[in-house]
């Protein structure tokens, strides 16, 4: 192995590293050599850790590290964070996404201690506010911020951050209810650097938007839901500087498609827009001839919710021949023959959404097949006409197809044979599909080895064989949803051993399983972070056991339903340290104390919690206050107690 | 003083409460928006267009003024053997207002023609919109609605009898005007006047000129019972009082405001402190308009500052009212900035930040947390900040007014426009429900 380093210097080997995207092939290449090892410290950029605990070493080891994401860690407060991030250091980038743990005075710390700190993400952190923003914008060299869903920043905060950070770049208020066009105007004036603004469902209206025109950098803009926003606002929008180039109107319901005629009068370099579930409306003559001026230049188009026509769709398609993403999923009027006219024009598509476009037939997927070859993801679920004739046209025409939505398309085993011939496919949804059986599943299983995510849900016709298939065939699979399956038993879950990458696991009303499928199972699948156990009656303490033994990473999870005892409760919330979202609604067998002792076990690092309202009352306050102040959001279901014990 | 402008644009309030229901006319006639004088290019440039079709609507306001002095004539000779009316003097005014606004619009029609006219005249005037509809209510077939003219006169609230004055003072100027109409210099001096402008320049000698003195710019009150002596601050409420002495003071003729004869000379007063602007041996000397504005002045400049603000115990007052009006905004002023500025809203605030490099707001917790100023401890010294914010709002951001004029308070200006313009249509409104 000496001999490694003699032929490779520590930089080849760092571009070697950067090649490596796997976290489990990075690994194995940290395993290789010390060379290798010491490569990977001094090259790593960033790292994403899911206990705080091993932080400070990890941040002493990788040198050069740059970007941080502490979004995973639980039980992540002011104390643990100032501890864990040495001062100073060269971080560039900090996500404490749904860190709610963490205060003003932590997040103050952090900014202190991280000088050169360009981006910061602190987006679902619902009780931060303009103390917090406050907190931030000591960060003077600040380009980017995430602030969504931090429900009490107010103008004052944003104002706060407008006018430290002017170097502002990228800036995300989704979901900020209090900001209003008082403080959108002011950011505008103290950021003229801005490229990229999410404004979405924000109760602006107009005079933001007249503010925004002034920018002068300005490249994408989201706008979702911000119904007060209507025409006018767009009108003002096209007057500014003609640098958007990705327009997101989605859900502004006061948005019809002249303003976005307008938008487009002003804004000749738009590559993206989304004006899904606007105003539904007839697309306007003015609105087409506009977007046809656009030609090549557009990449993207969402029309989602819309009212068409025939002679629309193949408007766009004569003009937009550069459209790789085309939305159309519930649109109204969008037939057979338009739809056929669009991709039979715009032949570069990669992604097509028809989701709910009913009247679908196989005459489309016949066009799409023949016509755009470069197409990696379609969705059609709910469309219902489509047939198996059909989906071979697909299969045979677009080899390079990665994603298929067929949820509620009656797809039949024939169907999944044709379906296989696209060798890339990475993405299933077979849901709702009974006719989907073991058979079908073998031929998937057989060809598409490369296979993420399958979704199976109520395919009633599945059993322990396909299962047994596709976890033969499928070996990197990562998500799969097993809902309502309820033939598969315990044979099915130890075949499931074999899915090492598996991380999202739902097995919802599978009434045949019992704690031996589940203990299998976990052995097997060590990166579980991900598990809905809801309604498996026949699960007990030994299959949590076998979870809290084995799959160390997980995150969140559903055991609603379950024979679950105190006992098992306790030791299973005590041991996951990952744990962060647990669903325990209808827990009969577990008596108050067991809940109290379970909480109290898991305490610090539960983000979001699920009980049943009438513990609401008889759990200590004490736990309830501790919960909360570390940042635990509880649901309580309004539903009676039970107590079976 | 922008503000002020706005708020006396509407040249003769008085015509308000007459013209009512015009609404016909109004639709009818709508002027197009390149009418309006106040935009600046119509000024600079003289458009023969726009002066045609102007020319054409004075035209059409001359006939219908017209008709309706035909119509005095006719129903002077139907009922007029005692040939005095009680609809007259009402029907006099309609028609006095009706003529000064044919007379202004000429002037501003004739625009940059007429070298003598200011600009400020043109765009103090009321726009022609406004214009056509105060004239547009003369083709209405009742002219007048409210044919009593005593309607106007015992106002329910005796607070506003000395507007009432005013406004009759003003008729009396608006007669003067269609009597030599030729006088365009006076003119437009009148009118800046008229429109409660500081920068009042009566020229000295056209009007009378008093000076109360001390005692009785501050007495309680002005009017004082024959019989025994009781003072008031209002005539209105000593004839009310009078009813107690005795039948012959109830009736209606005693009850009434006396009736002022339509000539009487225009007044203004000076302050009796030698040296004060306002004092007529000021070599800049500004005559305050009325008796309120010269208790108002005296006090506010003159006096100790008696009233203290209950709320921060800091602000003082001389005059109960102003502070009565820093009281109900007192304290609310929760939008602070770094520099230590204190405004009463957030886009006020945003404002100054906006303008401001290195500015920032504050949030007030932040200053308790930090412990650099206690907010109970600072107190008096943020009060002090307030003090400024507040004096801030409260003047409408006229502090420009208060770095030139000198010691001429901005309140005092205030005091001008606000009972001049806005109290006297609010008066009239009410009267014309009554």
């Amino acid at each position: 192995m000496s001999d490694m380093t003699a032929v490779l210097s520590v930089d080849l080997i760092a571009q070697v590293l950067d090649r490596v995207h796997d976290a489990r092939d990075i690994k194995s290449c940290r395993l290789i050599s010390k060379a290798f090892l010491h490569a990977e410290y001094v090259h790593r950029r960033a790292i994403r850790p899911l206990r705080l605990g091993p932080l400070p070493l990890l941040l002493r080891r990788y040198s050069s590290l740059q970007s941080l994401d502490l979004s995973s860690c639980p039980s992540l407060d002011d104390t643990a964070l100032s501890l864990s991030i040495p001062n100073p250091n060269n971080l560039r980038s900090v996500s404490l996404s749904r860190a709610s743990g963490i205060t003003w005075r932590g997040l103050e710390a952090l900014v202190s201690a991280c000088v050169k700190i360009e981006a910061i993400d602190l987006s679902h952190c619902t009780g931060f506010g303009d103390r917090e923003a406050a907190a931030v914008a000591r960060a003077a060299g600040l380009k980017e911020l995430r602030i969504e869903k931090c429900l009490k920043v107010t103008d004052m905060g944003l104002a706060k951050v407008a006018v430290a950070c002017t170097g502002l770049e990228r800036l995300g208020i989704k979901w900020c209810p209090e900001i209003s066009d008082i403080g959108i105007d002011l950011l505008v004036k103290k950021c003229q650097d801005l490229r990229e603004l999410d404004i979405s469902y924000l109760k602006v209206g107009n005079e933001s938007l007249r503010s925004i025109a002034c920018l002068s950098k300005l490249e994408d803009l989201a706008m979702v839901g911000c119904s007060d926003v209507d025409d006018e606002g767009l009108l003002f929008l096209s007057f500014g500087n003609s640098s958007l180039q990705s327009i997101d109107v989605s859900r502004c319901e006061n948005v019809t498609s002249h303003g976005l005629a307008a938008l487009l009068e002003g804004q000749k370099c738009l590559k993206k827009i989304n004006s899904g579930d606007c105003n539904p409306e007839l697309l306007t003559s003015t609105f087409l001839s506009k977007l046809s001026a656009l030609q090549s230049m557009l990449n993207i188009l969402k029309l989602d919710g819309l009212q068409l026509t025939d002679s629309s769709l193949s408007t766009i398609g004569q003009n937009c021949k550069n459209l790789h993403e085309i939305g159309l999923s519930k649109c109204k009027g969008a037939s057979d023959e338009g739809i056929s006219r669009l991709v039979t024009g715009c032949i570069n598509l990669t992604t097509i959404d028809l989701t709910c476009c009913r009247s679908v037939s196989d005459r489309v997927l016949f066009y799409i097949g023949s016509n755009c070859k470069r197409l990696e993801c379609l969705r059609l679920e709910s469309c219902g006409l489509v047939s198996e004739k059909g989906l071979d046209w697909i299969a045979s025409g677009c080899t390079d197809l990665k994603e298929i939505d067929l949820t509620d398309c009656n797809v039949t085993d024939t169907a999944l044979k044709y379906l296989s011939k696209c060798s890339e496919l990475r993405v299933l949804k077979l849901g709702l599909c009974p006719g989907v059986s073991d058979c079908g599943l073998a031929f998937i299983a057989n060809n598409c080895a490369k296979l993420l995510e399958l979704d199976l849900y109520r395919c009633t016709a599945v059993t322990d064989e396909g299962l047994a298939s596709i976890s033969a065939g499928c070996l990197k699979i990562r998500k799969l949803n097993l809902c309502y399956c309820n033939q598969i038993s315990d044979t099915g879950l130890n075949s499931l051993g074999s899915l090492e990458d598996l991380s999202d696991l739902e097995l919802r009303g599978l009434v045949r399983i019992t704690s031996s499928g589940i203990t299998s199972m976990a052995v097997g699948c060590r990166r579980l972070t991900h598990l809905d156990l809801k309604r498996c009656y026949s699960v007990d303490d030994a299959g949590m056991w076998a979870l809290a033994r084995y799959t160390e990473n997980l995150r969140q999870l559903t055991i609603s339903y379950c024979t679950v005892t105190g006992l098992g409760l306790c030791h299973l919330l005590g041991s996951l340290r990952c744990l962060q979202d647990v669903k325990m609604v209808h827990l009969s067998w577990v008596s108050i104390e067991g809940f109290e002792l379970a909480l109290r076990a898991s305490c610090g690092k539960l983000k979001k919690v699920k009980l049943l309202g009438g513990l609401q009352d008889v759990l200590s306050p004490e736990l309830l206050q501790t919960l909360q102040a570390r940042g635990c959001r509880i649901r309580w279901v309004n539903k009676p107690l039970v107590f079976k014990g | 003083m922008d503000q002020n402008k706005q708020r006396t644009d509407f040249t003769p309030p008085p015509s308000r409460n007459f013209y009512q229901f015009n609404t016909q006319d109004q639709q009818q006639q709508k002027p197009p928006l390149q009418f309006l004088p106040q935009s600046s290019p119509f000024l600079t440039e003289w458009d023969p267009q726009t002066v045609l079709t102007n020319l054409s609507f004075l035209e059409q306001k001359i006939h219908q003024v017209q008709e309706i002095v035909h119509k005095m004539i006719r129903s002077n000779s139907n009922e007029g053997r005692n040939g005095n009316s009680p609809l007259m003097p009402a029907q006099q005014q309609l028609l006095s207002t009706d003529l000064t606004s044919i007379i202004i619009q000429l002037i501003s029609t004739a625009g940059s023609l007429l070298p003598s006219i200011k600009t400020s005249i043109l765009s103090n005037n009321p726009p022609i919109s406004q214009f056509n509809s105060l004239i547009g209510s003369s083709s209405n077939p009742n002219p007048n609605p409210n044919p009593n003219p005593n309607t106007y006169q015992p106002n329910p609230n005796p607070d506003y009898e000395e507007l009432i004055k005013w406004v009759e003072t003003k008729t009396g100027e608006n007669e003067n005007l269609t009597q030599n109409p030729t006088q365009t210099e006076d003119l437009d001096i009148k009118f800046t006047e008229e429109l409660g402008f500081e920068g009042d320049n009566v020229p000295i000698g056209s009007y009378e000129l008093l000076q109360l003195e001390k005692e009785e710019i501050l007495a309680p009150h002005t009017h004082f019972c024959q019989i025994c002596g009781k003072g008031f601050k209002r005539d209105a409420n000593l004839r009310m009082h009078m009813r107690g002495h005795g039948d012959e003071y109830k009736t209606h003729a005693a009850l009434s405001k006396p009736v002022k004869e339509i000539a009487e000379p225009v007044k203004r007063y000076s302050c009796p402190i030698v040296g004060c602007k306002r004092n007529k041996e000021h070599k800049s000397f500004q005559p305050l308009k009325t008796i309120l504005c010269v208790k108002n002045h005296y006090r506010r400049t003159h006096c100790e500052k008696s009233y203290v603000c209950g709320v921060c115990k800091v602000k003082r007052f001389s005059v109960i009212a102003d502070l009565k009006t820093h009281e109900k905004h007192c304290g609310k002023d929760k939008w602070l900035c770094s520099c230590g500025t204190t405004f009463s809203r957030k886009d006020k605030l945003f404002g100054h930040v906006a303008l401001f490099h290195g500015h920032t707001p504050a949030l007030p917790s932040e200053e308790r947390v930090k412990g650099k100023s206690n907010i109970e401890d600072s107190r008096g010294q943020s009060e002090n900040a307030v003090g400024f914010g507040d004096g801030d709002e409260f003047l409408d951001g006229d502090e420009f007014l208060d770095l030139k004029g000198g010691y001429f308070s901005p309140a005092n200006f205030d005091s001008f426009g606000f009972d001049s313009a806005a109290e006297s249509s609010f008066s009239f409104g009410k009267n014309s429900d009554g």
